[in-house]
């Protein structure tokens, strides 16, 4: 099956949309919501791996975006922005806590538990993304779900492009075996 | 399964169950105003500002001692900042009058010197004061920079009156940049009065507004320390926050010094040193300037390790004395303002018809790779775009685009791009309105890249919008090369090809031979019997084995399953010492 994903927001509207929030314009915040809720709650979910705990986080990401929209400088890269801006954030948490920035494998919690998720999604979710690595899950999701390039990943992960390639590579084979029922 | 399947549905799962807070978020937003408002502006031409800032001050002493009126209320009702590098802080009453103004720093007694040390400004209207204050601030060159920033804070209980002050402020300001066509950004913020944030202005002699900013960066990143931040100008905290505040940047008293050591005129007296933050660059970098015997030298200084980017080491011992009169020698490196100006008088020249529009979203990127600027602005519905050498500060390459806006019902606008011919006014070409497909897109691909079919593994291909065009972005490895290729949507054209050489080493099985692959690499064989050795297990007792030779954060490692008596083994080993970095035991279920 060839196909090619809906365009995704495009960074250009993006763009505009966290200058308008930057503005005070509640709709196009409510917009920017709409677009980015997803990626930045995959972002708070592959560092906390805690489906409650990155519920709250994405909304104060989401307060953060909404104080802060006036210092993105328009270059292209408003994802990549904030999910820096997410991801700060939830490292900050975790700090806090004196976790530490690191996720065992026992710790991924993906179903919220006031949730109606399907059956194949709590499969997807839960079980598959669950046997990857913590390293190996959130560059699979953020790839899967922001649309950012392997390049931004690198940079937003502070990794050479090289290993996010490879792990990029190792989890999509992972799953692929998991999802054909190896 | 594709992999864009397996993506697929992890995207679905994702947005399917990521919790919907929108309306909880809009409730509490209103409660919330925007932390600190940018107003961006343009600037032209630099150094043209005597003048202005002298008719500026002549209109404050004319205010000052015509309309010398304390009004009845001398009771300080709000209290206004400018923060640049120098701080200075207006008492103001109700009537909008200053009643009282200084200095919190040194540059900022400095720049009020000329004016009674502030005194000179009592009675005044504010905005009036401000207006001469930012003259003299422009007059000193803190605000030459093309990004460099002035923040105005505006601390008032009555909330109403600080937001009004606040616009009026930000628009005199704005004003008396404009006249002396500095490009300085201008932020501006009003609150309310905060003890507490007062007491740790006063500790580090900042204003209260400037405290109030700091206090942002933290909220970015908490392990940033106050004192050190209360260092840093007001570009340097915006830059910052724009950054997300991954880390204490190094300063630019560190950033002289490392320049000057590599420089190797740290022991003498007689370089000036001139620093300017560019943490907005992609790489954030100190740009120090130092003058010596005649000639100017760039250096760039990483901005938060210190490592010098680029620059000449030792001039000292390495330079002849500079002919006379030549100014600036051949190392003069080009600043990413001089960039943006060569783009600039190269525009004005090429398009004339064109003079006195305006020109927005301007951005100056450097490429390392190329040794060139980028330079992009807007002017007239058309995108700019330039590569100016950064050598000798010649522009090498002009493309213009007109970028029509998108219709609704239509793919999108169509474009029409055009190599140094491009001439604004005189329309677009327009494309067939279509989509050849992903398939025909990654045709297209392969041959640009002069790869087969069979040898490519694709990372990506995405249909998207980018300036109303709709395209292909496709990604793909082959060898160890990554290829990042647009492919025009209605054309086939393609519209962007970058490669680069990556180091992959994963997973292939001939990778993980018992033969050392390298000097370094002790060999699959001997990464297992280390793992083996670790259970206390032989290898005839395991089963199921697994060993792959990867690239973890840049090591080179071999990483070992395998499954033994009921247990279920993982070792990550470092494939040049053997030794052994995470291991764990599971249960086999």
């Amino acid at each position: 099956m060839e196909e090619t994903m809906e365009p995704e927001a495009p960074a250009a509207e993006l763009e505009r949309l966290l200058e308008l929030t930057a503005k005070g314009d509640r709709d196009a915040f409510s917009r920017l919501y709409g677009r980015t809720r997803a990626a930045v709650y995959a972002t708070a979910l592959t560092v906390t791996g805690d489906a409650g705990r990155s519920e709250e986080l994405c909304h104060d990401a989401f307060l953060r975006i909404w104080d802060y929209a006036s210092s993105y400088r328009p270059r292209g890269t408003p994802m990549a922005w904030i999910l820096t801006v997410t991801r700060n954030l939830c490292l900050m948490e975790l700090r806090r806590e004196k976790r530490g920035a690191t996720l065992t494998d026992e710790e991924w919690a993906a179903i919220p538990a006031r949730s109606d998720a399907s059956a194949e999604d709590r499969e997807v979710l839960q079980t598959a993304l669950g046997r990857l690595k913590p390293d190996e899950r959130q560059i699979v999701v953020l790839h899967a779900v922001s649309g950012m390039k392997h390049r931004e990943i690198a940079k937003l992960l502070d990794l050479p492009l090289g290993t996010v390639l490879s792990k990029y590579r190792r989890a999509i084979e992972k799953l692929r075996g998991i999802m054909e029922g190896e | 399964m594709t992999d864009r399947e397996i993506e697929l549905k992890i995207r679905k799962a994702v947005e399917n169950t990521a919790p919907d807070g929108l309306s909880k978020l809009l409730s509490e937003i209103d409660d919330r105003k925007g932390a600190v408002n940018i107003v961006e502006k343009t600037g032209k031409r630099r150094n043209r500002w005597i003048g202005i800032v002298a008719a500026c001050l002549a209109l404050v002493l004319v205010a000052g001692a015509g309309g010398f009126y304390y009004g009845q209320n001398y009771s300080v009702a709000t209290v206004v900042s400018l923060d640049v590098n120098p701080s200075i802080e207006l008492r103001v009453n109700r009537n909008e009058k200053v009643l009282s103004c200084r200095g919190l720093n040194a540059e900022g007694q400095d720049i009020l010197a000329s004016m009674g040390g502030g005194a000179d400004l009592e009675g005044a209207k504010v905005s009036v004061a401000v207006n001469a204050i930012v003259g003299a601030i422009v007059k000193s060159g803190y605000l030459d920079s093309l990004s460099s920033a002035i923040l105005i804070s505006v601390e008032d209980n009555d909330t109403q009156r600080g937001a009004s002050l606040q616009a009026k402020l930000v628009a005199e300001v704005d004003g008396v940049l404009q006249t002396a066509s500095s490009s300085a950004g201008v932020l501006s913020q009003s609150m309310t009065v905060d003890a507490d944030l007062n007491k740790q202005a006063q500790q580090n002699n900042i204003s209260s507004g400037k405290a109030a900013y700091i206090n942002q960066v933290i909220a970015l990143n908490p392990s940033l320390e106050f004192d050190r931040l209360a260092q840093l100008t007001v570009e340097e905290l915006r830059d910052l926050i724009r950054l997300g505040a991954p880390a204490m940047p190094i300063g630019k008293s560190e950033a002289s010094r490392i320049a000057g050591e590599y420089a190797g005129v740290l022991e003498l007296d007689s370089p000036a040193g001139f620093v300017d933050p560019e943490l907005d660059d992609v790489v954030p970098n100190y740009e120090v300037d130092i003058f010596w015997n005649g000639r100017e030298y760039e250096y760039m200084v990483d901005a938060f390790t210190g490592e010098i980017i680029s620059g000449q080491p030792d001039i000292v011992s390495r330079e002849q004395p500079a002919p006379s009169g030549t100014g600036a020698g051949t190392a003069t490196a080009v600043s990413s303002d001089d960039a943006l100006n060569a783009a600039l008088a190269y525009f004005g020249e090429k398009h004339p018809e064109l003079a006195g529009q305006e020109i927005a979203g301007k951005s100056v990127e450097y490429d390392r790779e190329d040794n060139d600027y980028d330079v992009e602005f807007w002017c007239s519905g058309y995108e700019f775009d330039y590569d100016v050498d950064a050598s000798t500060g010649a522009v090498r390459r002009e493309d213009t685009r007109y970028v029509k806006p998108a219709e609704p019902g239509t793919a999108g606008g169509q474009s029409s791009g055009t190599s140094n011919t491009g001439t604004p006014g005189t329309g677009s070409a327009t494309a067939p309105n279509g989509d050849i497909g992903a398939d025909a897109a990654k045709e297209a691909a392969l041959k640009k890249a002069g790869v087969s079919a069979s040898d490519a593994v694709w990372l990506k291909c995405q249909r998207e919008y980018d300036d109303g065009r709709l395209e292909y972005e496709i990604e793909l490895y082959s060898g160890s090369t990554e290829y990042d290729i647009t492919v025009d949507a209605a054309t086939g054209e393609i519209v962007k090809f970058e490669t680069e050489l990556i180091d992959l080493h994963h997973d292939d099985d001939h990778h993980s031979t018992g033969t050392a692959a390298q000097t370094s690499d002790i060999g699959a064989d001997a990464a297992k019997s280390a793992a083996f050795t670790h259970a206390g297990i032989t290898e005839g007792q395991a089963s199921r084995v697994k060993c792959e030779r990867d690239y973890d954060d840049g090591r080179l490692v071999y990483e070992v399953e395998f499954k033994s008596n009921g247990y279920e083994y993982e070792y990550k080993i470092d494939a040049s010492t053997g030794s052994i970095l995470e291991h764990e035991r599971d249960w086999d279920d």
